[in-house]
């Protein structure tokens, strides 16, 4: 009973830290329709400015508070408001999506850039640990100060949140806002200002709740750590639907109650040693399920007036044009690159591949997943579950049986869908079954010759099929609840999963045995995924090259993987079931009353997108031969998402650059800086303590940024200016640049330049092509223009507001009409 | 016999009551007429028919069968075909890649009866007159056209039943008139129409048989030359006499 009590109050703390920041959450969303992704790491930066304050210059703890929560917070809300949320009105999607997250990266680098040191930042409870005895002495119960503190301050902002919304005029403002913005103007309102306001006091109930919960830890705390456990708040705020706060404030309590509650059966983790993660699951878990089980409104803001996102289709030829020019670079890069830029390459490589799943989800069918590596981490997993087998006791590899039953099925599957006319769904349905159980008695044979675990020295293209069927299994299973969630929502779910998978799979240290009754000696099965804290695969030994040897060949083969899932990409694009997807991504209803099945449409790309991720991983792993639970967390997928919209969803060269920068260009910079700053120490705090960090640390989220101001991504807007060389006209000076490039690369060989020189200014020329072929061929680029006039001309209504009404534009229409040449006009 | 039959139907959004227990029967191979001012709830009742929003009470039947409870896609493969009011065009594909498009999923759902989808994408380009713009992107073309574009794509189906929400707006007076031709030469051919439209000079000219629905309600039912001096329908669009 005693410890009922207890576990109650701790859970009714926790539940009342969330309820303080999911009604911050809810108030911003509301008035500006903006998910404030950043919002958990508004909290982390709050708590570690309030740490500095208070623990780090020893400041008295009122002031350090009121600095934080009453003046910081606020101001930092007001200014995000003012100029990064404004801007994102009229935005596609993603963006809305991807802009909060950038922040959210922002933050989480800054607070490492800034209190990344080895020493840790320890907080203290709030009157450390004194605490207060209930009962008498026999059945005494003590409750520490911090946790009845937390009580009254959720209950005390709770009670002014209801009277600043209910009472003041500001907050009717507010509440108007949330309903209609216009007609709010319209009678006297400010929707901006009430918009301003409401982001204060959500960066400010943002920042008290980090305070709290940080302090409540007594202990050292994690930026990454710190951002996750406000993120827990979110589940409150999508059961309030992101509107009632009566409602997030009950879901904040049952999250609070739920963990703690868990905690005490579980002994702390203590009794199911492969359930350990299962506390830190229970938020993001109870999100996944608010998200799948409430109904919920449209999204606010899908009127969007015209929203141009529109992607180009990409051609064929140029297609496998650019597909062996990506080949041919990476063969011609091997003799002369060395061993650093050599990985760093390959995982550029292998991250474009991953961002493929990407470009096919998001830029061809228009869903969001946000965790692409937990897919591609899944994909590893398999993978050396399959090649290595890494469990000495496991009887026969489970993955091998399952893969055996899947076999089984299709081919069950697609001779049933054969004799479908003639018996009916039924056939399909047994055949499948039968198949199935065909490949299970299958497996126990063969696992009984060859006795399990495999242990191969190097990947097996078996294992890659496997992969592939296994994580588009995984994909569909995921996908599958998720199915009626679209945009924002959907982003939040592959979030939570992120989280769930990280936690329960990733951070995994125990052997699951399991007992199948009446069979063996009790433990049948022992299951270990990320035992070992990291997974193992070797490179593969094809095509009579074994890439173990060399990391150079890996690298081509990575660029040849690559290439091939990219022009199958294409392919894909141009079929009709790329049609498909597409007209799926701009209008679902009309797909529907087209008679097209949404959810088999869909359930059928997230499986062969998250078999391309985890083919990806498999590939991303064996560059260095192992990875660990890092490589594939929540915090290392968001970059990834964010560079590969700023170079271009849309597109497989997007996926490309993306990926070479978050692979390469980042990791590069701030190594160049890095060493530039050993050898010139006087200007140490410049390159290494400013540039070097800032590349390190906030630069990817910076690149995203820009992201509000060109949508469509960078590449495209690059491309623009190279395509007319392409053409007739341009032909002579590509085929004179390509001569000048193989001269160069021969001069290389021969060391009359070195490598760095032969890299910047081969670069250079690259990036000037554009420029001198404007200055040698100007024709080149007039037709553009040119093209841009008459397209403009067409709009003969938006003349005279668009631009002002000229003579010209006066004696077209006459001669279209067939008028006598008039002599109005002239001013 | 009626193909398409609505009873009772009523919908609530809230405590408005856009749809009020309508009934009425869209005769086989009829050209059929719904008119009402704007607000009446003509749309409301056409996402009910195609399944995109359940009636808070009422039933659908399609030949006989009752549709109540199917999903959309169900329905189109009963041979139900639809437009919108408010384009839902794919605006990521040319104006030939959506009419394409369209017979391929229906390619995807009719495996007994498989057509070469870019031939009757030629086939139905011709007949809807839009060869010109067929390589424009959607978003380039005026409204007028898109509509026929989405008339297009609905035809790629081989609907039995077309429900068409307002096709002729933003259409010239010219191309009414042969819109009007166009639609006497489908119902010609079998195909069921049943036509949203605010263009009096259309509906009265090609429909057989008009119901007007004001205030969710139907008020009037008959010939075109019935409905122009029914009593209630002048009131609701001219408001009342006294």
């Amino acid at each position: 009973m005693d410890e009922f009590i207890v576990n109650t109050i701790i859970g009714l703390a926790f539940g009342a830290i969330y309820a303080i920041a999911s009604s911050g959450l809810v108030v911003t969303y509301a008035t500006s329709g903006i998910f404030n992704f950043a919002h958990g790491a508004v909290g982390m930066f709050a708590a570690f400015l309030y740490w500095q304050f208070r623990w780090g210059w020893n400041w008295p703890a009122p002031i350090a508070i009121i600095l934080v929560v009453v003046v910081i917070c606020p101001v930092f809300g007001i200014l995000l408001e003012r100029f990064v949320i404004r801007g994102l009105r009229n935005t596609m999607e993603i963006t809305k999506i991807v802009v909060p997250i950038a922040l959210l990266l922002l933050l989480t680098g800054g607070a490492s850039w800034i209190w990344g040191g080895t020493e840790p930042e320890t907080m203290r409870r709030f009157w450390g640990n004194a605490r207060i005895r209930i009962g008498d002495s026999a059945g005494a119960i003590f409750i520490s100060w911090h946790h009845i503190i937390v009580m009254i301050v959720a209950i005390a902002l709770a009670a002014l949140l209801f009277v600043v919304l209910y009472v003041t005029r500001m907050g009717v403002t507010m509440r108007a806002v949330v309903d209609n913005p216009e007609l709010t103007q319209l009678n006297g309102g400010r929707p901006n200002r009430a918009s301003a306001m409401s982001w204060a006091i959500g960066s400010s109930m943002a920042g008290i709740a980090g305070v709290l919960i940080a302090s409540l830890q007594n202990a050292a705390i994690n930026s990454f750590a710190l951002t996750l456990l406000v993120v827990n708040a979110y589940a409150a705020a999508i059961f309030g639907k992101l509107r009632s706060l009566t409602l997030t404030f009950v879901g904040s309590i049952v999250i609070g109650l739920a963990v703690s509650y868990w905690n005490w059966i579980s002994d702390i983790g203590q009794k199911w040693r492969w359930l350990s993660g299962f506390r830190v699951s229970i938020p993001v878990l109870l999100l996944f399920a608010m998200l799948v089980l409430l109904p919920h409104e449209r999204l606010r803001g899908a009127v969007v007036a015209r929203v141009k996102e529109r992607f180009r289709m990409p051609t064929l030829s140029k297609s496998f044009i650019w597909a062996g020019a990506i080949v041919v670079f990476f063969l011609a890069a091997m003799p002369v690159i060395q061993r650093g830029p050599v990985l760093l390459l390959s995982t550029g490589l292998a991250l474009g591949v991953i961002s493929l799943s990407l470009v096919l989800l998001t830029g061809y069918a228009g869903e969001i997943n946000l965790a692409p590596l937990t897919f591609a981490g899944i994909g590893a997993i398999v993978a050396q579950q399959f090649d290595v087998g890494n469990s000495p006791r496991s009887e026969f590899s489970l993955v091998g049986v399952i893969f055996l039953i899947l076999v089984g099925a299709t081919i069950g599957w697609v001779i049933g869908l054969l004799f479908r006319k003639a018996y009916g769904r039924k056939a399909v349905t047994i055949s499948t079954i039968v198949f199935a159980g065909l490949g299970a008695v299958s497996a126990i044979w063969l696992e009984g010759e060859s006795s399990g675990a495999y242990i191969r020295e190097s990947m097996s293209l078996t294992g890659i099929l496997v992969v592939a069927v296994v994580c588009a299994l995984v994909g569909a299973i995921v996908a599958l609840p998720a199915l009626r969630l679209r945009g924002l929502y959907l982003g939040l779910a592959t979030f939570a999963f992120a989280v769930f998978v990280t936690n329960m799979i990733f951070k995994q240290r125990s052997t699951l045995n399991l007992n199948i009754p009446w069979v063996g000696d009790g433990e049948d099965f022992g299951i270990n995924l990320f035992t070992g804290g990291g997974v193992f695969i070797s490179r593969p030994s094809w095509l009579g090259i074994d890439f173990n040897d060399s990391s150079k060949a890996y690298m081509v083969l990575l660029a040849a993987v690559f290439a091939i899932i990219g022009l199958g990409l294409v392919l894909l694009r141009r079929s009709a079931y790329g049609r498909q997807l597409a007209a799926m991504k701009d209008s679902p209803a009309a797909c529907a009353t087209l008679g097209l099945n949404i959810v088999r449409l869909k359930l059928s790309v997230f499986a062969l997108s998250s078999a391309i991720a985890g083919v990806g991983g498999v590939f991303y792993v064996a560059i260095v031969r192992t990875a660990n639970e890092d490589s594939f967390v929540i915090f290392a997928s968001l970059p990834i998402v964010l560079l590969l919209v700023v170079a271009g969803i849309g597109y497989v060269s997007g996926a490309f650059a993306g990926g070479i920068l978050t692979g390469v260009f980042f990791v590069m910079m701030s190594d160049v800086f890095g060493k530039l700053s050993a050898d010139y120490s006087s200007f140490e705090w410049l390159f290494n303590d400013v540039i070097k960090n800032f590349f390190f640390f906030v630069g990817p989220a910076f690149a995203a940024l820009t992201l509000a101001s060109n949508p469509g991504g960078f590449l495209n807007d690059m491309f623009k200016n190279y395509r007319p060389l392409a053409t007739r006209k341009g032909l002579p000076l590509l085929a004179a640049w390509g001569v000048f490039q193989g001269l160069f690369y021969w001069s290389l060989n021969l060391q009359w330049v070195g490598m760095w020189t032969f890299m910047l200014i081969s670069l250079g020329v690259a990036l000037l092509l554009p420029a001198i072929a404007q200055v040698l061929v100007p024709s080149l680029y007039i037709d553009e223009a040119t093209l841009k006039a008459r397209r403009e001309a067409t709009q003969l209504e938006l003349i005279g507001i668009d631009r002002d009404f000229t003579r010209e534009d006066i004696m077209s229409i006459d001669a279209a009409l067939k008028l006598p040449a008039s002599e109005v006009g002239e001013k | 016999m009626s193909i398409l039959e609505i009873s009772d139907v009523t919908v609530d959004f809230g405590g408005n009551r856009a749809v009020d227990s309508v009934s009425l029967p869209v005769e086989q191979g009829s050209l059929t007429g719904l008119i009402g001012p704007n607000g009446a709830g003509k749309t409301t009742l056409f996402n009910v028919i195609s399944g995109l929003l359940s009636p808070t009470s009422g039933k659908v039947t399609l030949e006989g069968q009752d549709i109540t409870k199917r999903k959309p896609h169900q329905r189109a493969r009963m041979g139900l075909a639809r437009t919108f009011q408010r384009l839902e065009l794919f605006t990521s594909l040319s104006v030939r890649e959506n009419i394409t498009v369209a017979g391929e999923i229906r390619n995807r759902w009719n495996m007994s009866d498989q057509v070469d989808a870019a031939a009757e994408t030629e086939r139905v380009i011709d007949l809807i007159g839009l060869g010109e713009v067929a390589d424009a992107e959607v978003s380039e073309i005026p409204t007028g056209q898109a509509r026929i574009v989405e008339l297009g794509r609905a035809l790629m189906t081989q609907p039995k039943v077309l429900l068409l929400d307002e096709p002729a707006s933003g259409q010239t007076e010219d191309e009414t008139v042969l819109f009007g031709e166009l639609l006497k030469k489908l119902t010609g051919e079998g195909t069921t129409i049943f036509l949203v439209e605010h263009d009096m000079a259309l509906v009265m000219s090609v429909c057989e048989m008009i119901h007007v629905l004001d205030f969710g309600k139907i008020i009037a039912r008959g010939t075109p030359e019935e409905i122009q001096i029914d009593s209630a329908v002048l009131e609701a669009y001219l408001g009342s006499q006294n």
